[in-house]
């Protein structure tokens, strides 16, 4: 096989959430993980679903859907979590499926259409990624995380 | 190339000896200002200034160099009697030195170096308050004075071929005597040297003070240094005493030999290895348990060796991170200074027990807190010097910080000797802010009114002033200590003065928890945090104004219910008694209710995720023998919800 020339082609971990389909940037993802005994923070933000222990570590581990608003999956899954290297400290991503890893060009993705990005939050949306008749939302996690650390000013007790 | 390399090694070197050097200036810089004739202080601070110029001159820091330059020219003249160390003069060498500091921050984090043209005319302004018209004479380098009757003796260092910056050692070791002893003349000399010219050997000769020989030691025991001869200056070189690295043996610690000595690592592989250690210490136990069911006597053996080692690597991986409370208070005399000085009042501080060790968590979370109690002693304790003459005290206030080491705390009273908490005064405000009606603020013992002070947003002073209102309350103070387990204790009485008790753990990573469970899922609760355990009959719950409460010897407890705190669904339990955990914070005792009480163990805490931090209830976690997680609960803000 021809080493493949592409002009600027990344590197994408592709996951789904029900039929949609997104991918992280390789280089943030640290290690797949089959899901594992998730202890519950009560009392924590919504979509924070607990935390892992990764090799003496304690993990917070962020549900997708429920960051992105979706419903519990209504077909079995075989869940995974996606760890990456937040700057302060790795953070777990549960989601439904780790599909593939796959070599993506600059040139195949485009920005998002105005309409769909106000309904997920635009800053964290790099573009969308065309593959054949396939669709993959490219999206920053450590954008996300960001802005969950800014939302979770939730209402406090006085 | 290899010289960028050596910059950055020695910008680190330039770092921590700028800082050394700072501190001594400052300490000095204080000193004098209450004794202006000292002009062992005056040296002192020139030397400091010198060794930073000379280290500076040789990285290119040239602006470091001009500043450290300047602050020279005003002490020179100081210390020709031209200038008085005092007013104007000593806010401009003040000034001077702090620019230095943040020059030196500027250079650690490796940004531009700021340069304050403002100060450079402040310090020349200063100058021309000289008395008398000196002669335009160069400064000469610390202690060059010539005192010929004392005999003299010679010190030869020969630096191994492969020193980087033969300079910057050379003065190192020039400072390094020059703490002992009185520096005559070196060849090459300081000049020279900031030149950089090559050189194979340092000879310097000296008046040795007497510790001159820690001296000698110490620069034998430095990296860079092969051989070092030292005797009298009349006497011929072979009659010297020897010494090279090897023989130079240990070294008694100070800045300089620890730089030779040591290495350094940053705080989050110290972390790192901390969680593999505690990892390491649960295995054992795990290990032990295993070893002792199995007839095996080699298996024990080797298990009970494991034991040893571990508790062995767990107590030296701890000490490893102990750092002595100097760090933090070392600052405290120019601060002092400082804020006395604003607020017009006089002020003379005495610290103790600064050797004290103590985990560099608890030092980090420790140092605001401690920063905020003096300024309050000094803003709201010392009285100016006419009130406090009328009070019949001396003029000069006395704050003191001790720390002592009590059993397995740490305690630092913060102290002064001024004016005490007015229990009226504090009544006046709580009532004003609505914390309290004015019956209630009658009634009030002195221990809840003192509890009032911290309360976020409380302040009985009425104009805020620059450094109290800066937004850290006494309310952070405790929140502070007590995240580390500590606890503050306050003593006031009306006239003669306040202190600040601040009991601290030493160690903060691992502690001793109750086990329990609530609601599947296992809990740890700081022992500090635990009275006793008991089982309470559910016929014994009773209800006060809609709050179930327990008796414990007749005390009346709240009973908190986990899972209701937890906001976890309580499926319709019909047990007929119920477990209870009595916890305490502070004052405040309740009963905690949990499903399961599971018996205690030591723990190595972990911290949670920021994002996590915050979070009602919980203050960190940590991983159990099996692998699973225990959340850490925190006892404090359960009880104040």
């Amino acid at each position: 096989m021809m080493p493949m020339v592409e002009s600027e082609s990344k590197q994408y971990v592709v996951f789904k959430l029900g039929r949609e389909e997104y991918g992280f940037d390789v280089s943030t993802v640290r290690e797949i993980q089959s899901m594992d005994q998730i202890t519950a923070v009560h009392g924590s933000v919504g979509y924070v679903e607990g935390v892992m222990n990764l090799r003496g570590k304690l993990v917070t581990i962020i549900d997708m859907r429920k960051r992105f608003g979706m419903g519990p999956p209504t077909e079995k899954t075989e869940t995974k979590i996606v760890v990456i290297d937040a700057p302060d400290a790795p953070v777990g991503f549960i989601v439904d499926e780790v599909t593939e890893v796959i070599h993506i060009s600059k040139d195949s993705v485009e920005d998002v259409p105005t309409p769909i990005a106000s309904k997920i939050e635009s800053e964290y949306v790099l573009g969308i990624a065309k593959r054949d008749d396939r669709l993959i939302t490219l999206v920053d996690p450590i954008k996300i995380l960001d802005l969950s650390v800014g939302s979770e000013a939730g209402p406090r007790r006085s | 190339m290899a010289k960028e390399l050596d910059m950055k090694k020695y910008a680190r070197l330039f770092v921590t000896e700028s800082r050394e050097s700072l501190r001594v200036a400052n300490d000095a810089m204080v000193g004098l200002e209450k004794e202006p004739e000292n002009r062992e202080l005056v040296d002192q601070i020139f030397r400091s200034c010198h060794t930073i110029k000379g280290m500076a001159g040789m990285m290119n820091m040239q602006s470091v160099a001009d500043t450290a330059h300047a602050i020279e020219d005003v002490l020179s003249a100081v210390r020709e009697g031209e200038l008085s160390p005092t007013g104007a003069v000593a806010e401009a060498i003040f000034h001077g030195l702090d620019t230095l500091d943040s020059m030196v921050s500027a250079v650690e984090s490796s940004k531009e170096i700021p340069f304050d043209q403002g100060l450079i005319e402040q310090l020349q302004k200063a100058l021309t308050q000289k008395s008398k018209p000196a002669p335009e004479k160069k400064e000469a380098p610390a202690g060059k004075r010539k005192r010929v009757e004392t005999p003299t003796k010679t010190m030869v260092v020969r630096l191994g071929k492969r020193c980087a910056l033969p300079s910057a050692r050379a003065l190192v070791i020039l400072k390094e005597l020059g703490k002992t002893s009185v520096v005559i003349d070196s060849n090459p000399d300081e000049q020279e040297i900031e030149h950089e010219h090559m050189f194979e050997e340092l000879q310097i000769t000296f008046e040795a003070g007497e510790k001159f020989h820690d001296s000698v030691k110490r620069i034998a025991a430095m990296t860079d240094v092969d051989q070092l001869l030292v005797g009298d200056t009349d006497k011929p070189r072979e009659s010297w005493e020897k010494m090279s690295r090897q023989e130079a043996g240990p070294a008694a610690p100070t800045p300089d030999a620890a730089l030779a000595k040591t290495v350094r690592v940053g705080m989050d592989k110290l972390d790192d290895l901390l969680d593999d250690v505690g990892e390491l210490v649960i295995s054992r136990s795990r290990l032990l348990e295993k070893a002792t069911a199995q007839q095996d006597g080699d298996l024990q053996e080797i298990s009970s060796l494991i034991d040893k080692l571990t508790s062995n690597i767990q107590s030296k991986v701890l000490g490893i991170r102990m750092i002595p409370l100097d760090m933090v208070v070392g600052r405290f005399p120019r601060m002092v200074r400082d804020l006395a000085k604003n607020g017009g009042k006089e002020v003379e501080l005495v610290v103790e027990g600064g050797d004290i060790e103590l985990d560099r968590t608890v030092v980090d979370r420790i140092t605001e807190p401690m920063m905020h109690l003096l300024r309050n002693c000094v803003d709201h304790g010392i009285e100016t010097p006419e009130e406090r003459e009328k009070a019949g005290k001396k003029p000069k206030g006395l704050i003191r910080v001790v720390a002592s080491k009590q059993q397995d705390h740490v305690l630092i009273e913060v102290s002064d000797d001024g004016r005490g908490i007015d229990a009226d005064k504090i009544r006046a405000v709580a009532v004003k802010k609505g914390m309290m009606t004015e019956s209630e603020a009658a009634n009030a013992l002195s221990r809840d009114l003192i509890d009032l002070l911290f309360k976020p947003g409380f302040s009985t002073k009425t104009e805020v002033t620059e450094v109290s209102g800066r937004g850290v309350g006494l309310d952070v103070v405790r929140n502070n200590v007590e995240y580390l387990g500590g606890s503050v204790m306050v003593n006031t009485s009306k006239g003669a003065g306040t202190t600040f008790s601040l009991w601290l753990p030493f160690t903060l990573a691992i502690i001793e928890a109750m086990l329990v469970q609530i609601a599947g899922q296992t809990y740890a609760v700081p022992m500090g945090a635990v009275v006793e355990t008991h089982k309470y009959e559910r016929v014994e719950v009773k209800s006060v104004r809609e709050r179930e409460v327990v008796q414990l010897r007749g005390e009346v407890l709240p009973l908190i219910s986990m899972k209701g705190f937890f906001g976890i669904e309580k499926p319709a339990e019909k047990t007929s008694s119920l477990n209870a955990l009595i916890v305490q914070s502070r004052d405040r005792r309740a009963a905690l209710e949990v499903d399961e009480l599971l018996g205690h163990q030591q723990i190595v805490v972990k911290s949670l995720d920021r994002r996590l931090k915050g979070t009602r209830g919980i203050s960190g976690g940590t991983i159990l023998g099996t692998g699973s997680i225990a959340l850490i609960l925190d006892i404090d803000s359960i009880l104040g919800g």
